[in-house]
């Protein structure tokens, strides 16, 4: 289908593409942040959505930069799937964001999306997501009165919603370095498409000492199986504490999907995920354990 | 912005694709696939779903691999493209192109041109892949035909012939 017709700009600072951002609002104009264009290109094609103006902001040279700042990292909203998952920073500080980049879509998606677009286009599929959930990440907002800075989970709204206003840009990524040396898993369901359902992603980070024989900490999220992104706290619950044994993963499965069941309760889709997260589940703890 | 218009809707757009300077006005609601394809003639990149999820219009902007339906024209202002067009000088075939046609890789060729493009941006960054990576590498590329088995092996022909002629 056709491309439906819009205006372009592509401001060069964050100021001039808050500006525009502001102007359009005032002015009633529908406006798009393009970033890589990975979404945005599909729901043009598909008319879900018709632009008056269409802002690139790819030519903000800041917004790509990837920055160690203290005890955090700083991660611009426009780095890329295919950088996320080779800088060295990043697959150093933030493995599981890393790994989750390098399932996204096929090596050309990864070259064009960004970071930026994943968060803000809100998708429940989306793999950064549950990744940037157990880093505990915080996202840098800035609109024209200024910048606010949120944690990752108060961002979203439900599927495709989020509190972003129509005048703000993502323009950071914050993630605190870990201070626990833990491991991390990524595991994503293979995407069939006759059975769009069948997507889930899960991340996971835990330490588990070995002389003491116990889980010291845990944080796992499964995506795409509830209304926001959050963390399987009660599977957490169950692991921390106690050793690494069939009862015990198998007790922390059944939390998993009992806290999923309540949290999105009884779609159509829940029969088939519930068995599926509890697996999920212990498929990447058993793993994470495995590697360290 | 004059009288509350944000924005063009056409713009000038300049470009090196394979080698050789474009300038073009093109309105901004178009892709970079169909100005390769409609305004430079440069048809060897194909339209199949639209959607970034073929590959067949894949090419290399900046030295990547992009979907060219997924890319707005005006973000290819100032880039530097190359389309399979530009992979063989006109008198001899790229190695790629050469280990396709000997290992049977080109059925209908729809894939083709897209497939190498892959295959020629994974060799650039590591000339000598596994077969897995060969497979990760070629992953956003679909091809009805083949099965994928000989275009694996094709690339690992060129592989290869590589590691023996440096040897
Ligand atoms: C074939 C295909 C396969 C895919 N596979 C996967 C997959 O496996 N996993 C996955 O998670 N995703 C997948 N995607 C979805 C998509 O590639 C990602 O969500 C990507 O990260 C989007 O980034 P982008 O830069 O392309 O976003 P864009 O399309 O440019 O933007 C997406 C949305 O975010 C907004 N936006 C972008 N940046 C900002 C910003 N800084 N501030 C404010 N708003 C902003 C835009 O206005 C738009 O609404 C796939 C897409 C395709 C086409
Ligand atoms: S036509 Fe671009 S990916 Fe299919
Ligand atoms: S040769 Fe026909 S699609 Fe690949």
């Amino acid at each position: 289908m056709s491309i439906p017709h819009f205006r372009y700009i592509a401001p060069q600072t964050l100021e001039e593409a808050i500006g525009l951002l502001r102007m359009a609002k005032e002015s009633g104009k529908r406006a798009r942040v393009l970033a890589g264009g990975t979404d945005l290109m599909v729901q043009l094609r598909a008319h879900e959505i018709t632009p008056d103006v269409v802002i690139d902001i790819s030519g903000i040279k800041r917004l790509s930069r990837v920055d160690r700042m203290g005890n955090e990292i700083q991660i611009g909203p426009l780095v890329t799937h295919a950088s996320l998952a080779t800088l060295d920073l990043i697959r150093e500080y933030a493995g599981v964001l890393s790994e989750a980049a390098r399932t996204v879509g096929s090596p050309q998606i990864r070259n064009l999306g960004t970071l930026g677009g994943n968060i803000v286009n809100a998708s429940p599929a989306a793999d950064t997501i549950p990744a940037l959930v157990i880093l505990d990440a915080r996202l840098a907002l800035r609109g024209p009165e200024g910048e606010r800075i949120l944690p990752i989970t108060d961002f979203f709204k439900g599927p495709y919603q989020t509190v972003i206003e129509k005048d703000e840009l993502l323009t950071g990524v914050i993630i605190p370095l870990p201070s626990l040396n833990g491991r991390a898993v990524f595991l994503k369901l293979a995407r069939r498409k006759a059975v769009a359902i069948a997507r889930m992603n899960l991340a996971c980070m835990l330490y588990y000492d070995r002389q003491k024989e116990i889980f010291e900490w845990v944080r796992l999220c499964v995506g795409s199986s509830t209304p926001k992104p959050v963390r399987m706290t009660q599977a957490e619950k169950v692991l921390v504490g106690n050793a690494y044994t069939d009862d015990v993963l198998q007790e922390a499965g059944r939390a998993a999907a009992e806290q999923m069941v309540a949290l999105s309760g009884f779609r159509s889709s829940t029969a088939y995920k519930k068995p599926v997260v509890g697996d999920l589940v212990i498929r990447a703890v058993h793993l994470a354990v495995e590697k360290g | 912005m004059k009288n509350g218009v944000l924005g063009e809707e056409t713009l000038t757009i300049s470009m090196m694709v394979n080698g050789e300077s474009v300038v073009r006005d093109v309105p901004v609601n178009r892709t970079l696939l169909s100005v390769l394809r409609e305004d430079l003639g440069l048809i060897g990149a194909r339209e199949g779903c639209g959607v970034g999820e073929c590959g067949a219009c894949t090419v290399i902007m900046n030295g990547k691999t992009v979907n060219a339906c997924m890319v707005l024209a005006p973000k290819a202002d100032g880039a530097t493209i190359t389309t399979i067009e530009g992979l063989s000088d006109g008198e001899h075939l790229h190695p790629l192109q050469e280990a396709f046609i000997e290992e049977g890789a080109v059925q209908c060729g729809f894939c083709t041109p897209g497939m190498i493009l892959s295959a020629k941006a994974l060799l650039d960054e590591n000339p000598s892949p596994t077969r897995l990576e060969i497979r990760e590498g070629i992953s956003g590329n679909l091809c009805r035909c083949t099965g994928y088995q000989q275009i694996v092996d094709a690339i690992e022909l060129v592989v290869n012939r590589t590691e023996e002629a440096k040897a």
